[in-house]
Parts: structure tokens; sequence; C-alpha cells
């Protein structure tokens, strides 16, 4: 149990033990995807219910799991804190799954339900998920989340690409090896001797001397070409044989994780530059051999013309597939450091246009630079600064928000410029989390306008609105953000929770008392208007709303961050509400078209849909029925497809007839235009089953209970059609529909048929 | 605010209780019979409220459906012809943390509990009373119980019973200080467990008449009414049995019915076309013997003493 602080703002007032709050993390690192807007990873509390839901109601345990989904939820919390950094999800569901269990203290045939509930669970999670718990280094470890799998993906691109061109002038120098012509052995042997290994794989030596032997004539290759092509290959051969870099390279920050190279430095910006330099023009001498190879096995380089070029390539003129193949080069600052000792580094890395991330660490309730008095004088904005130098991608966020910060990162990556990546942690300078919680406070940072959310691509256009989106923010077009009708959070709410500001607030004096105007309603006036009115802010106090006073540091800090956050937020296109209002209407206008015609594409898709089943269904019911009639099973008795009045397969047809005719007819029948679908399947309406045990005891295969005790179909195949119409007859609730028979060759049928009708 | 969602506290009770946790054992009810059905419902009902199965008490008289307490893994009282309700109030009034559910007939209250079922609904103590009335006595092999409709053959009446039935619904209707009065039919579990849920929650003796399902002895007297779902009435109120949505597609006669209106009560409980199922009646402001009567329970022998001194102190000249 973490108790909150004696003084908190008054919205944290609620929340008691610190220990129990649901934060949004853990957060789960999903498996890289090509896709652009896949998710990156999900808080649990999103996932969780999610993955549950997915598990149908037939199975046993399901209602028990979903009972208690806040349970495993907590041991998932528990251990995700133990292990302090990213642990392998389905080994952690796993392990708090079996706890979860054991601290239950099931009957055995539950526990069973709830462990296959579990696993079902579990089955759901996309291999290769990890659980990443809030550390000081989340926002490092979604960084390596982000790029590492990209950057691995594109590099087995590249790689093939290395092996084709080196392949290509292997071949070349192969050939023109066999022409050199040998000392008296035989000319096929001498290809493959000089081909090495590899001859065999790709050619037939021996053939390939006999066309171009020196026998058959032909051109030799002239010596500055051979040496060339002797040269590139040694270059690719040795990029091939390389063993692989890391994914990430961190100068200045450190993390434990697989693709991470940590380097330490006292300069990080600087090291960082000099770092992708390096790695850079590594890369260049194996891209230029690539396309000058590339060229040569066209025919088209051209020494003349292209040494010069060559010569004069750099890093700049890598393409983005080339720069892909890079780790990502990541400086990692502290935002004191930078403001107090290294602007012209920072505007420098990053007015070089190098690709290369800049992470820095931000400090919520403390100016960049300010030294002892953290609030005095205007904050500088490195954010702003970022945007002015224009052609460089800016994000200011937090790994509080996950999603929101890994897909900045994402974004950044996948550029080709600069990036500044301002991030609040929750976590003081001299490493201490603050309080009540780090995660709470970086959320609490956002909520009071402390540190606004923003991202700023100049890749996405060529206006503000195109590249700024601050959309993320709580309650974007107010001047503070405030949870459904309580007091607006202001700036002073979050300085609360930073200790060496407690000083910053004072007890009213009586005097006061009477003049005292709550601090949001003050700070919207100007000092003119404001007259004697004496700002405060209600805090709880030992449980106690009470009024304090804002030293005027803080108030000119609540005025400055205030200020920032409109002018971020008319960048952004949130201030004008002429402009939003017309927005927004186009907006709804648009997206009611967008979602009429959605709908309208759903809706024919889904009649296109059920048209084929049916069809497909009728067609197979002939051939295959009971294969494909345990497929449809598992869309549920509602979902089945209506029955085609022709395609009843009350008389078993002859085999080959029936698809025959329904492939060849070029409408489907149309549906019955019965009110209630007739399903083919059978089906129990479970919750109508008083659970007597009478078709359990009938055939306890064809028919099983559920989670809830209910009778439902278990195996259709295991059991005759006459035992489902008998077990229709008996079932005192009348909720158990035979369907139509799967074996056409049950003896009896037509009698069966005829009392089955009056359960359809 | 900062994203957290409304239940942003894991408050995790320390134990759970799955359906196993109230399962007595196998009912030994003629197979087909409604009692199966009732037992479902209310152990459903304790899974879905998670209530402790030791601070459950089951009461019954005797019958077939007193059976019940046998087959909940729970506190059970199977106790004597018709004193099922006696026994309840004793429990309920000594300890008022326990839920109480009584299991009854229609011959086990409706004749020889007669007299105390009058006094328990005055009462009114918190506790569901299901009456499980299948027409007859079913232990016995087919008597004439007070519900027996007339002309139906029994045991005692061979030719058919003389007597017009008792309505229960109607009679308890005129009880004085009562406070619940529901009706269901057990061969439509939903509602029959949304009734007795519903009774679950109302504080105060709520009443619950089952239609129960005896294929022994009355074999087929509510075939036509399953057959025909239109012969259920569905009473709907927003302070009544809420009506599932699953049961729109088969229920659809469908009246609304305020349960503070006892007058239109009376004049549903008369109707024998159809079966009213939902809620007739229901005043949770009536007062409750069980909370006057476990007055001062906690006091130590001390207080009690000091007390009856106070007492007798009036008296000293
Ligand atoms: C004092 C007393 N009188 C008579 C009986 C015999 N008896 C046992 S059960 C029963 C009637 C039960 O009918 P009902 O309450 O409707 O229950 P069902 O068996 O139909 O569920 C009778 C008369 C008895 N056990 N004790
Ligand atoms: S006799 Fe009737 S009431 Fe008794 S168990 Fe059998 S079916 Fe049920």
């Amino acid at each position: 149990m973490t108790p909150l602080p004696v003084v908190v703002p008054l919205a944290l007032a609620h929340l008691g033990d610190v220990e129990q709050v649901r934060t949004r993390y853990p957060v789960l690192l999903l498996p890289f995807q090509e896709d652009p807007v896949a998710q990156p990873c999900a808080p649990l509390i999103d996932l969780l219910p999610d993955l549950a839901a997915g598990i149908g109601a037939q199975v046993p345990g399901a209602a028990i799991l979903r009972d208690n989904l806040p349970r495993l939820e907590a041991w998932l919390r528990a251990q995700a804190r133990e292990a302090g950094g990213p642990i392998d999800a389905a080994t952690a569901f796993r392990v708090a799954a079996e706890a979860m269990v054991a601290a239950l203290g099931l009957r055995s045939e539950p526990a069973r339900d709830l462990g296959q509930a579990l696993e079902a669970l579990i089955g759901r999670i996309p291999p290769g998920t990890r659980l990443l718990p809030y550390t000081p280094t989340a926002h490092l470890h979604l960084l390596v989340h982000v790029a590492g799998p990209a950057r691995r993906a594109a590099r087995a691109a590249w790689r093939e690409q290395l092996h084709q061109a080196r392949n290509g002038l292997a071949d070349l120098l192969l050939v023109e090896k066999a022409r050199d012509g040998g000392q008296g052995s035989d000319p096929g042997e001498r290809v493959s001797s000089s081909a090495g290994a590899m001859a065999g794989t790709f050619l037939d030596p021996a053939a390939l001397a006999r066309v171009v032997g020196p026998a058959r004539g032909g051109q030799r290759m002239e010596a500055g070409r051979r040496a060339r092509l002797e040269g590139l290959l040694a270059v690719l051969d040795e990029a091939l044989a390389a063993p692989e870099g890391p994914l990430v390279v961190l100068v200045g920050g450190a993390v434990d994780a697989p693709g991470a190279l940590s380097v330490a430095s006292t300069d990080p910006c600087a090291d960082a530059s000099a770092r992708f330099d390096a790695l850079a023009a590594a890369l260049l001498r194996v891209a230029v051999a690539l396309r000058v190879a590339r060229l040569e096995l066209a025919r088209a380089y051209d020494p003349a013309v292209h040494d010069a070029r060559v010569a004069g390539l750099s890093w700049a003129h890598l393409g983005p597939e080339e720069l892909a193949v890079l780790p990502a080069v990541v400086a990692v600052e502290s935002a004191d450091r930078v403001v107090s000792d290294d602007l012209v580094g920072l505007t420098r890395v990053l007015g070089s246009g190098r690709p290369v991330q800049l992470v820095v660490e931000v400090q919520s309730t403390r100016n960049p630079g300010a030294g002892a008095a953290p609030l005095a004088g205007f904050r500088v904005e490195l954010g702003q600064l970022g945007m002015a130098l224009r052609q460089v991608f800016v994000q200011q966020s937090t790994p509080a928000e996950a999603v929101h910060c890994a897909r900045g990162f994402r974004q950044a990556l996948r550029g080709q410029r600069p990036a500044l990546h301002l991030l609040c942690t929750g976590w003081l300078p001299d490493g201490t989390a603050m309080a009540p919680d780090p995660w709470l406070a970086a959320s609490s940072a956002v909520e009071g306008r402390a540190h606004p959310l923003f991202r700023y691509d100049p890749d996405a256009g060529e206006s503000w609105a195109d590249c700024l989106d601050a959309a993320a923010n709580p309650s974007p077009a107010a001047d503070w953000a405030g949870a459904n009708g309580s007091a607006p959070y202001t700036f002073a709410d979050h300085a609360l929770l930073d200790p060496s500001l407690a000083g910053e607030l004072r007890e009213p004096s009586a005097e006061e008392a009477a003049r005292l105007l709550p601090l949001h309603e003050w700070l919207a006036l100007d000092e003119e208007e404001a007259g004697d009115r004496v700002p405060a802010l209600t805090v709880s106090d030992d449980g106690q709303a009470r009024p304090r006073v804002p030293s005027p540091m803080l108030l000119f800090a609540c005025r400055d961050r205030l200020r920032a956050w409109r002018s971020l937020r008319e960048l952004a296109g949130y201030a004008n509400q002429h402009a939003r209002r017309a927005a927004q209407e186009a907006r709804a206008e648009a997206e009611a078209a967008a979602r009429a015609e959605r709908e309208a594409l759903i809706a024919a898709h889904q009649d296109e849909l059920e048209r084929v089943r049916r069809q497909a269904a009728a067609d197979a019911m002939e051939r295959l029925a009971a294969v494909l009639l345990e497929t449809d099973w598992a869309a549920g008795p509602t979902l089945a497809p209506a029955r085609a009045a022709p395609a009843a397969p009350a008389a078993p047809a002859p085999a080959a007839e029936a698809p025959t005719a329904a492939a060849t007819s070029p409408t489907p029948p149309s549906p019955a235009p019965a009110a209630e679908p007739v399903s083919e399947e059978p089906w129990v309406d479970s919750a109508l089953c008083t659970s007597c045990n009478d078709c359990i005891n009938l055939n306890g295969r064809l028919f099983v209970y559920d989670g809830n005790k209910q009778a439902t179909i278990g195996n259709p195949k295991a059991g005759t059609y006459a035992e489902l119409v008998r077990a229709a007859e008996a079932c005192p609730a009348r909720c158990i529909h035979p369907g139509s028979p799967l074996n056409p060759t049950e003896p009896g049928l037509d009698e069966l048929i005829q009392r089955a009708a009056r359960f359809r | 605010m900062f994203g957290l969602k409304d239940d942003w506290s894991l408050k995790l009770p320390p134990r759970y209780f799955t359906l196993e946790d109230y399962d007595g054992g196998v009912a030994r009810w003629c197979p087909g019979c409604g009692d199966h059905g009732v037992l479902m419902s209310v152990r459903r009902i304790c899974r879905e409220e998670q209530i402790p199965p030791e601070k459950i008490v089951n009461v019954s008289g005797i019958g077939c459906s007193s059976r019940f307490p046998h087959y909940m893994a729970t506190y059970g009282f199977h106790s004597l012809h018709g004193r099922a309700l006696p026994v309840a109030c004793g429990v309920k009034s000594r300890r008022p943390d326990l839920d109480v559910w009584v299991s009854t007939g229609d011959g086990d209250n409706c004749s020889i509990g007669a007299g105390h079922w009058i006094h328990a609904m005055r009462y009114n103590m918190k506790m569901v009373v299901m009456m499980f009335d299948n027409n007859v006595y079913g232990l016995t092999k087919k008597q004439t119980s007070p519900t027996t409709e007339p002309g139906f053959k029994t045991n005692t009446h061979p030719r058919g019973a003389v007597l017009p039935a008792l309505d229960p619904i109607s009679a308890m209707l005129g009880m004085s200080n009562v406070s619940f009065i529901a009706q269901t039919v057990d061969w439509n579990p939903v509602h029959m467990h949304d009734t007795l849920h519903r009774a679950w929650k109302h504080p105060g003796l709520a009443f619950v008449r089952i239609m129960q399902r005896c294929p022994q002895y009355t074999g087929n007297i509510f075939e036509a009414f399953q057959d025909d779902p239109n012969s259920l009435l569905v009473m709907e109120h927003q302070d009544g049995v809420p009506v599932d949505p699953s049961l729109d597609r088969t229920f659809k006669n469908r009246i609304a019915h305020d349960p503070k209106d006892i007058h239109q009560a009376f004049d549903f409980a008369k109707r024998r076309d159809v079966i009213p199922v939902g809620l007739f009646f229901c005043d949770p402001t009536r007062p409750r013997y069980d909370q006057i009567s476990s007055v001062g329970l906690g006091m130590s022998v001390e207080e009690k003493l000091q007390g009856l001194e106070r007492e007798f102190d009036r008296f000293a000249l």
C-alpha cells in the first residue's frame, strides 16, 4: 500500500492507495508489422478485455475468466513491476494465470475450465509480444521496439540485393576466368575451380566453358574493368560476411534491449553525429559498390562519366532504402544540460540534416537551465525551437502515453530527417520518481499543460495544419483540461507533485479570504481586471479541500505555460472558433457520408458473403455435408445461413448433380423470405435450458453443458439425427432444434424430419 | 482524467465462487421435473452475486421441492411440513446477516402452512420465498392440493377436484404488510432467473410463485402454456422484473404494469386465459420485523444486565 502524499491536487484526492491505480501500464509491445497504421503497442488495460472478448461464450471457463480479468490484470501488473523491464508476454500471462488459478482455489472442474479459457486467451496474444512496465527507460524501450524490427526487415531486403549483385559480378568474373585458358586441364574444371564452391549451385561450369571458352573466341574483359569488378566483389563480400551490427545505437543513454548498443557519452549530440558519420561512411562504401555493380551488370558503367560522380558521393546521397539499413542513431540528453551548456550543439546537429534521433528528457516542473529558481523567467520552449528549424521532425510526448510516443518514434524513423523527441518521464533528474507515482506525474504534466503533446512533421504537408498535430491533448480547445465538470486542472495543480515547490503555495490570510478567486478564473483575467482579487487553488490537504495562494513565481509560471499552450494550440488550428466550427461541420458531413458509404459497402459485402456462404453450404451439403457443417458450426446458430428452400437435403440427392445446378445458376436462389432464419445445423437455445440432464443423459457427447451449466451442442457428429429428434421431444424447455440430418443415409429419415418439423 | 478509466482502482474481493461452490450434489428429482431449473437459477444468482456459501441458509418444509436445501452447498434446514416460514423467520431474526432462501410447495405452504404464511408475509423479513406450484402433492404421490384446478383427478379426488383452486396471488394481495409478490414459470429459465434475482434484491420478504411442471403427477397441465409463448403475459415496468432482450423474439405478449398498482395486480391475478409473469406488487418501504427484532443483538451480558437494572429502577419507590 502506497498512500497519497498529504497535499495533492484535488483531482487526485480520490485515488487512495496509489498501488491500486490501474495506470495505462504495463504496455504490450506488439510484434512489428509493415503496415504503418498498425498499432506498435497497446496498454494492457485496453487489450485485455479485447483478448477476453474473443473467447466465445461456449468455452466453459469464459465466464469465470471474464469475472476474474481484473485479478489476471493485477497479477500481470505485479509481475511486470517486479521484472523492471520488458518480459515475454505469453510467459508472463502463463505465470499470472497459474498464480491466479492457484490463488482462487477453485474446485477441479472449474479450475480446468478456467485453465482452458486462459489457454485460449494466451493463444490470442500475437507471438513475440512483450510486456513493458513503466520504468525510467520505458521511452528508450519503446524507441528500440519501434526502430529495431523495421531496420531488421530493411536489412534483410538489402542483403538480398547485395547477394544478387555479388552473384552477378561473380558470374561475370567466372566466365572471364574460363576465357583465360588453363594449363592443360579440362576447361570445365577450370571454370569450376575458379568459381569455388558456388559454381555448381549457380551454373553448369562445363557447359559454360564450352560456350564461352577460348576455343570459341569471344571478347576478353579489359583489365581495368576486371580489376574494378574484383574490387566491387571484394567490397560486397566483405559487407555480406560482416556480422550484423546493432539496430539502434544509444549515445548517452543505456537500455538493455535486444539489438540496442548503449554508448556512454558526455556530449551525446556531438558524439551521435560522429557515430552517424562513421556508420554512414561505411555504408556509403557498400552502397556505392552496389550502385556501380548494378551499372556494371547492366553494362552501363562508363568510367569517364561515373568515376568522378562516384568520388563525389556523400551520406547525403544515400536513399531511404539505404539509410534504413543503418542503425538508428539516438542521442539521449537532458533538457537541463542542453539549455545550460549545449544549445549550439543541439542546433548544429538538428541543422545538419543528419537523420539522428535526439531524445531529450524534460522536467515538467523545472524550466531547463533555470538552476536554483526553477520557475523564474520564461521557459525555453525546445519544441518551438525545433519547429523553428523547419526541417526537423519534432514530437513532444511522454512514455506514459505509450501509443502516442511510439507512433511519434515510428513517424520520425520513417523520414530521413533529424528528429527531436521531448519526453517527460515522471522521474526527477536525480533519478527519484515523482510522487505519487511517475506514471501519474507524467500524465499530470500533460493534463496540466506543463507538457502538451504534439507532433510536427515537415513531411506531412505545406501548412501548419498539415504538419502540426496537437489533437492528443485533453480538451485541446480549452485553456485548461478538466474532467467532466470538475475544476480545471492547472499548471499549479501539477506543480503540487514536485515537493521542492511546496513553498510556492501558502494559506490565505484572514483578510484575503473574502477576495479569493479560483486560480483558473484569475488567470483568465489580465492584471487590471483581476484588481485586488487573490488567486486561490483548491488543494486536497490531508483529505480536506483547502484554498492555497500561489507565489508570484508560480503564478508567473502558470501564465507562461498557458501562453505557450495557447500559441501551440493556435498553430495547431484550435484557436479560431469559426474555422473550428466550419471544420467540424464539414467533418461531420464527410464522416456521415463516409459512414453511409461504408455501411452500404459492409452491407453489400455481408450480403455477398451471406450469398456465397449460402450457396457454398447448399453445394457442399450434397457432397461434403459433414465436414463443412462443422466449419459453419463455429459461426453459431444465429449466424447460420438461411436455408435456401430448394437446396434442402431432405432426400439424399445424387452426389454430383446438385452442385452443378447451383454453380450454373446465374443468380443464387434468393433467401427464403421467412422472418427467422431456419438453421441447417442442430442448435440449442441455451438460455432457455433448465439443466434437466435429459439430453445429456441421452448422448453426452452430442450435448454438453456450457459454463452456465446449460446445454449446447458438443459435437454434432457424435450422434444420430434420431437422437437429436428424441432429445428435442424430451426437452422440457423445448430449446433443442435438431436442424437437418447430417447423414443422408440414416434410416427412417423421412419420419424423423417430419417429427423435427415442430422444432424449427 | 489522465486516461484513467472510471474503474480506476483494482479492488479485488478475496474469494471467487463458481457454480460448483454452491453445488450440493446431484438432485434426485424426477427427470424433467421443473425443480431442476429452479435449483440452477438459484445457484447462478448466488454465483453472480458472489455470495459466500457460508452466508446462505436454505430453509424448506416437506415435499419434493422441499429437498432443495440438500442440493445447495450452503447451510440448510429441511424442517417440518408447513413450517419452512417460521424456521426461516427465526433464522433471520437472530442472524440478519445471513441470506435466507425458502423453498416450499403449494401443499406445504397453502394447506398445512397457511397459518404461518399469513404471519410471515406480515413480518416481512428480508428473504426470498419460492413456492414451487405443481398443483399437486408430489412427494406423497398425487393428492389434491389447494391449487389443484377443479376436475383434475387425484388419489384423494378420483373423479376430479371439486372446489375452485386457491389463488395464492390474490390471497397475498389481501394480506397485511406484504411487500413483494411475483410469479414466473420454470420453463422460461431466463425469466425465472431474472424474477428470482429481482426478488433477492428486494429489501423485505419477496414471495415468488413458480409454476412448476411435475411430469410425474400433473403431466401436461402446462403443456398448452408451454407450446404457446403468447399464453405468458409478461408484465413490464422499470420497477418490475427486467425483461431480458433474449425473450423479445418469443415472448411477445407484454403488458405494462406498475407494481405499485395493487388494484391492477388483482385484475391480472384473476386472469385464467394466460399466466401473468413478472412483478404483481412491490412496496420496498414496508416495515421489516427482522430489523426491529434484531435490535440489541450484539449486546454483552453486562449491557443486558445494565438495561434490566435500568428498567427495574423505573419501578423503585
Ligand atoms: C405433518 C405432516 N402431514 C403430512 C405429511 C405428508 N406430506 C408430505 S409432503 C406432503 C405434501 C407436499 O406437497 P407440496 O408441498 O405441494 O410439495 P411437492 O411434493 O408437490 O413438491 C404431505 C401432505 C407430512 N410429511 N407431515
Ligand atoms: S413427483 Fe413431480 S414434483 Fe416430485 S420430483 Fe417428480 S416431477 Fe418433481
